[in-house]
């Protein structure tokens, strides 16, 4: 079927009779007690279904304001005004790249200033300086710990983890203060003449 | 018609006495148009009439929204429509649909049957076209609905009813074709 065919005296004349007899089908009325039932129904209507949302929408909003208005001050009260939600502030431990594979790394403490951390109501956060341990020394530290960590003492030949500062041994006696009485005598008159 | 929601005052939206008096007459004069609407989409008297009075019920809870009352009508017609589809949509399956018959111009039996089975192959001619098409062809069969009134019921212009209408009269014309008994 397009919009340009033509139809046929055939066709308009069964269209023809089909709408006569459609309009013959529907011209009936709806039954007396029509009206009646309308009204019926419409009195019967649950009241829910036609409430008017605008009344709830107050109520709705105070409440709604109250629960944030407390829990605003319960937080007030937990962490002041001035204090900061959370402290996000972390320490990174960052290996030194230009540190070479068979040295001992050089870590770098550093404090967490960079942009990933933010801080809500917090003051600016305060630069720390950089602590960087010497690698020598941090060397030393390691091979210490390595060495105290694989050394088995033998107390038999004497061998003892202590200083071998001879003065050491001799823990020092605390003893009691001896001091004379204190006897006021009166002045001498004469000055000692 | 105050008295009918007179329990519910306070929250239930009710529409004061002008407003009242105002839709119990386009009650009065659109009974017949939303129960034939209905009745063009569901052929069921029962099922049209109950259809109809969910629509006046609908108009009710919602006609002091309505700014332009002249729309009623329109307003009345699409939503006795979108609810008479559903209905339909749902009762597809219904085996016995009621036909209408008009027993003072068949008399006999034998015509009885004939124009049953002629109004039989009308209604699945109907059903068979689109939506769009099945509207303005109903709506055309109602008394008093030419192209302007139903351009202005449907919210159309009157170009497009046109077209509509002749559309649904060839589809019309070969579904009829194809459900005429051969002889």
């Amino acid at each position: 079927m397009s919009r340009t065919d033509q139809m046929s005296d055939f066709d308009e004349r069964a269209v023809a009779a089909a709408e006569a007899k459609l309009e013959r089908l529907l011209s009936i009325e709806p039954s007396p007690e029509f009206a009646a039932k309308v009204r019926a129904r419409i009195a019967a209507e649950p009241p829910v279904r036609s409430w008017n949302w605008g009344r709830l929408l107050v109520p709705v909003a105070m409440a709604a304001a109250l629960v944030i208005v407390l829990t605003h001050s319960t937080t007030w009260r937990v962490h002041g005004p001035e204090q900061p939600v959370a402290t996000a502030r972390q320490t990174d431990i960052v290996l030194n790249p230009d540190t070479p594979a068979e040295t001992p790394a050089a870590v770098t403490i550093r404090a967490a200033a960079d942009a990933g951390s933010k801080v809500r109501r917090a003051p600016p956060p305060q630069e720390k300086p950089e602590i960087i341990i010497d690698p020598a020394m941090s060397d030393a530290i390691r091979r210490l710990a390595v060495a105290a960590r694989s050394t088995v003492l033998d107390g038999s030949k004497g061998e003892s983890i202590a200083a071998p500062n001879a003065e050491a041994e001799t823990l020092p006696v605390a003893e009691p203060l001896n001091v004379p009485e204190l006897v006021l005598k009166p002045a001498d008159q004469t000055g000692g003449q | 018609m105050n008295e009918w929601a007179a329990g519910y005052s306070g929250t239930f939206v009710t529409l004061d006495e002008d407003l009242e008096r105002e839709f119990e007459s386009r009650l009065r004069e659109s009974s017949a148009l939303a129960f034939r609407v209905a009745y063009g989409v569901l052929r069921h008297r029962q099922d049209a009439e109950d259809v109809a009075q969910e629509a006046f019920a609908k108009a009710y809870r919602s006609f002091h929204q309505l700014r332009d009352r002249d729309r009623f009508k329109a307003w009345l017609v699409r939503m006795t429509w979108r609810l008479a589809i559903d209905r339909w949509r749902s009762d597809r399956r219904r085996s016995a649909r009621e036909q209408h018959v008009e027993t003072a111009e068949v008399p006999t039996t034998e015509d009885l049957a004939l124009s049953r089975e002629r109004a039989e192959q009308l209604w699945r001619a109907i059903d068979a076209l689109p939506e769009k098409l099945r509207i303005v062809t109903i709506m055309g069969a109602i008394e008093g609905h030419d192209i302007r009134a139903m351009a202005r019921v449907l919210d159309l212009p009157e170009g497009t009813v046109k077209s509509r209408l002749y559309l649904a009269r060839k589809g019309l014309a070969e579904s009829l074709r194809c459900l005429a008994p051969t002889r």
